[in-house]
C-alpha cells in the first residue's frame, strides 16, 4: 500500500466529522495538525485511534507514543505504514 | 495573612526551581513572581474584589490567579471550553468588574462583551495594543505595553477573605458560586504538606482545568513545597504516559476516569512509571480494579483514594490503600477512608440525628465554606446546626456514606439514591456484578425516569463490545441480583461521554435511553 492511499483512508474515516464540522475533505491540511485544525480533541483524537487500529488491523501504543507526535494525517500515514 | 505568602516563601528559598512548566516554556520561582508583580501592579489599581480570569492553563492564568491573591483580590475562573452563556452567567453572578484575558482567548472574550453595558477593566497581559481588537469604549483596556512595573506588595487579608469562588452546577440550573477563603486553602494545603512530604525536587501534574475545584489540590502543594508544576497539555491530556515520563513526574493527581482511559490505551504497562511517588484520585469513586492497575504501572506510588466536595476545599476524606495487603472496597469500588485529621465528619439520617452507620455526610472545619455566594436561602439550608453538637456549623454534602470497620464507603448522591418498588438500590452493586459478567470494567447504572427518588427502571451502560446476548447477562444476573435490581435494558456504547471535568456525563447517557 502506498502512503496516497493511507491518507484517503484516514480522511474516509474523518469523513463523519468533517461532515458534521462541515469541512470539506480537501479542505483538510494533511501536513497540519488536526488539533490545529480543529477537527480532532484529545477524547476524539483516542475515539479516531480506535477506528485506525480497526481498519489497519494494528494496534497503537501510546505508552510510548504522544498524540502531538502524529497529530497530522502526514504523520498518521507513516506510523500506519511503519506499524504493518 | 495572604495564601500568596506560600508561593513567596518559596520564590526566596529556591528562587531558581522550576515553578512552572507550561506550553512547552518554563518559568522558575523567580521569572513567574516577576510576571506576577507587574500583573499585581495593575490589579492593586483596579475598582472591585473579583478578577475574572478568561483563559487556558497559560503562564497567564497561573501568573493571573496567583497575582490576584496578592493583590488582596478573589479570582474567578472562566474556561473557554465552556459555552459562551455559561462564562457570562459566571462573570455577572460573580460581580467581576476586571477580566483578565491570554492571547488565545481573546477572541472568547470578544464575543461576551455585548453582554456587558457596565463597563469592565479588561487586561491582557501578553497581548500588544495594535492585537487587540475594537472593543466598546466604555470598557477599559490594558494591554501588554502598559504593565511596566513590578510591584512586591502582598496585601495583608482577613482570614476569612475570599482566595477564589468557583461556580458549580445548581439544581435549579443558575450556577452556585461556592467561595473559598485563604484560611480554607490554607488549611488543606497545610495538613496534606506533611502527609506527601512534598520536597523542592518534586513534579507536580496539573491535568484538570481551573473552573474544577480538583486543581487547587496541584497548585498550592507544589508552589508549598517550592517543587514544579506540570501542565498537561490539552492535547495530550487524555493520552499522558509520554509527558509523564519525558518530566519524570513524581506527583499525579486526576479523575479515575482517565486511567480507565489509559488502560484501554495500553498506557498502563506494568513498570511504566515508576517515576511517580504519590498519586491522588479524587472526583468520582474509584473502582479497585483500576487502582491496582494503576499500582502495577506506577510501580513505585502510594495512592490515596480522597472524597470531598467543592464546599470544602478539594477533599476531606482520604484512604491510603495497602500495596501487600487486601484493599478495602464494597461492590468492587474503593473506600474513601477517614476524615482529615484537622476536621470534622458525620452522617446524619434524614431527620439530621446523627448516627454511627450510615447516612448523609455532614462535614466541619477550617476547610469548609461559609456558605454559598450570595445565596442565603440555600446557604441556610445546607449550613445547618446539628442536634447534640453545639453551636458548630456543619455543611451538609447531599452524599450518602456509611461505616464498616471504622472505614466510610461512599454509597451514592441523595438525590439518586432511588427506590424501585420500595427497595433502596445501590447502583455500584449493579455495576459491580454486571463488570464481573461482562468482564469490561467500566459499567454505568442510571435510574430513569426518576420522580421524587422512586425510580421506574434501571439501565445499564457498558463500554466496548459484548460477546455475549444481552438475555444471557440478564439470565446470570438474576441468579446474582434481586429483581428489582436488574437493569430494564443494557446498553453497549463505544465510549463514555465525559463532562467538562472529565466526569461520566449522566445527561448525555439519559439522551441515549430516550
Amino acid at each position: 500500500m502506498s502512503t496516497i492511499t493511507h491518507k484517503d483512508s484516514l480522511l474516509e474515516l474523518l469523513a463523519t466529522r468533517l461532515e458534521l464540522l462541515e469541512i470539506k475533505k480537501e479542505e483538510v491540511d494533511t501536513t497540519k495538525s488536526l488539533f490545529e485544525q480543529g477537527i480532532l480533541d484529545s477524547l476524539s483524537f483516542l475515539e479516531f485511534a480506535v477506528e485506525i487500529e480497526a481498519k489497519f488491523d494494528m494496534e497503537l501504543d501510546f505508552s510510548e507514543l504522544d498524540p502531538t507526535e502524529f497529530n497530522s494525517i502526514e504523520k498518521l500515514s507513516k506510523i500506519i505504514e511503519n506499524g504493518n | 495573612m495572604n495564601l500568596y505568602s506560600i508561593f513567596n516563601n518559596s520564590k526566596q528559598n529556591y528562587p531558581d526551581n522550576i515553578a512552572l512548566m507550561v506550553d512547552n516554556t518554563s518559568y522558575s520561582y523567580k521569572k513567574l513572581g516577576e510576571i506576577i508583580n507587574k500583573i499585581s501592579d495593575r490589579l492593586l489599581n483596579t475598582e472591585g474584589n473579583q478578577i475574572a480570569l478568561m483563559a487556558h492553563k497559560s503562564v497567564i492564568a497561573y501568573a493571573g490567579l496567583l497575582a490576584a491573591l496578592k493583590s488582596g483580590k478573589t479570582y474567578v475562573p472562566l474556561n473557554p471550553k465552556f459555552p459562551k452563556s455559561r462564562n457570562i452567567k459566571i462573570i455577572s453572578l460573580s460581580e467581576s468588574r476586571v477580566v483578565l484575558v491570554d492571547n488565545r482567548c481573546i477572541n472568547n472574550l470578544v464575543e461576551l462583551l455585548p453582554e456587558f453595558e457596565q463597563s469592565l477593566t479588561l487586561i491582557f497581559p501578553e497581548t500588544a495594543k495594535e492585537d487587540i481588537p475594537e472593543i466598546a469604549s466604555h470598557h477599559t483596556i490594558i494591554s501588554k505595553e502598559d504593565l511596566i512595573n513590578e510591584n512586591n506588595t502582598i496585601v495583608d487579608v482577613d482570614k476569612d477573605h475570599l482566595a477564589y469562588l468557583l461556580f458549580t452546577s445548581g439544581s435549579t440550573g443558575v450556577p452556585k458560586g461556592v467561595p473559598i477563603s485563604h484560611t480554607n486553602v490554607l488549611s488543606y494545603v497545610n495538613y496534606l504538606i506533611d502527609r506527601y512530604d512534598v520536597k523542592p525536587t518534586d513534579r507536580f501534574s496539573h491535568v484538570p482545568d481551573l473552573t474544577f475545584d480538583l486543581s487547587v489540590h496541584d497548585l498550592y502543594l507544589s508552589f508549598k513545597g517550592g517543587a514544579g508544576l506540570y501542565c498537561v497539555p490539552d492535547n495530550v491530556v487524555m493520552a499522558p504516559a509520554k509527558f509523564i515520563n519525558t518530566h519524570q513526574l513524581t506527583f499525579w493527581c486526576s479523575v479515575p476516569s482517565l486511567i480507565q482511559i489509559m488502560g484501554r490505551f495500553k498506557m498502563l504497562k506494568p513498570g511504566n512509571f515508576p517515576s511517580i511517588r504519590w498519586s491522588v484520585y479524587c472526583g468520582e469513586p474509584l473502582p479497585k480494579a483500576v487502582a491496582e492497575q494503576w499500582q502495577k504501572a506506577a510501580s513505585n506510588t502510594e495512592i490515596d483514594n480522597v472524597y470531598g466536595p467543592t464546599e470544602t476545599t478539594v477533599s476531606i476524606t482520604h484512604y491510603q490503600l495497602p500495596r501487600n495487603e487486601e484493599i478495602k472496597e464494597n461492590n468492587g469500588v474503593v473506600c474513601i477512608g477517614s476524615v482529615f485529621d484537622t476536621q470534622e465528619l458525620c452522617l446524619v439520617d434524614e431527620n439530621d440525628i446523627p448516627n454511627e452507620v450510615e447516612g448523609e455526610i455532614c462535614l466541619s472545619g477550617s476547610q469548609v465554606a461559609k456558605g454559598y455566594w450570595k445565596d442565603e436561602d440555600t446557604t441556610k439550608k445546607q449550613f445547618v446546626k446539628l442536634k447534640g453538637k453545639g453551636d458548630k456549623i456543619w455543611y451538609k454534602t447531599g452524599d450518602i456514606a456509611k461505616y464498616e470497620d471504622g472505614l466510610l464507603f461512599y454509597v451514592a448522591r441523595k438525590d439518586f439514591q432511588v427506590k424501585i418498588r420500595g427497595y433502596r438500590i445501590e447502583l455500584d452493586e449493579i455495576n459491580d456484578a454486571i463488570a464481573k459478567i461482562t468482564e469490561k470494567t467500566m459499567v454505568y447504572t442510571i435510574p430513569y425516569p426518576v420522580v421524587n427518588g422512586i425510580a421506574d427502571n434501571l439501565y445499564t451502560f457498558v463500554e466496548g463490545n459484548s460477546e455475549q446476548a444481552k438475555k444471557d447477562i440478564l439470565l446470570k444476573l438474576s441468579k446474582i441480583l434481586p429483581n428489582y435490581m436488574l437493569p430494564k435494558d443494557i446498553l453497549f456504547i463505544p465510549e463514555f461521554p465525559l463532562n467538562m471535568n472529565g466526569k461520566v456525563d449522566r445527561k448525555k447517557l439519559i439522551e441515549k435511553i430516550i
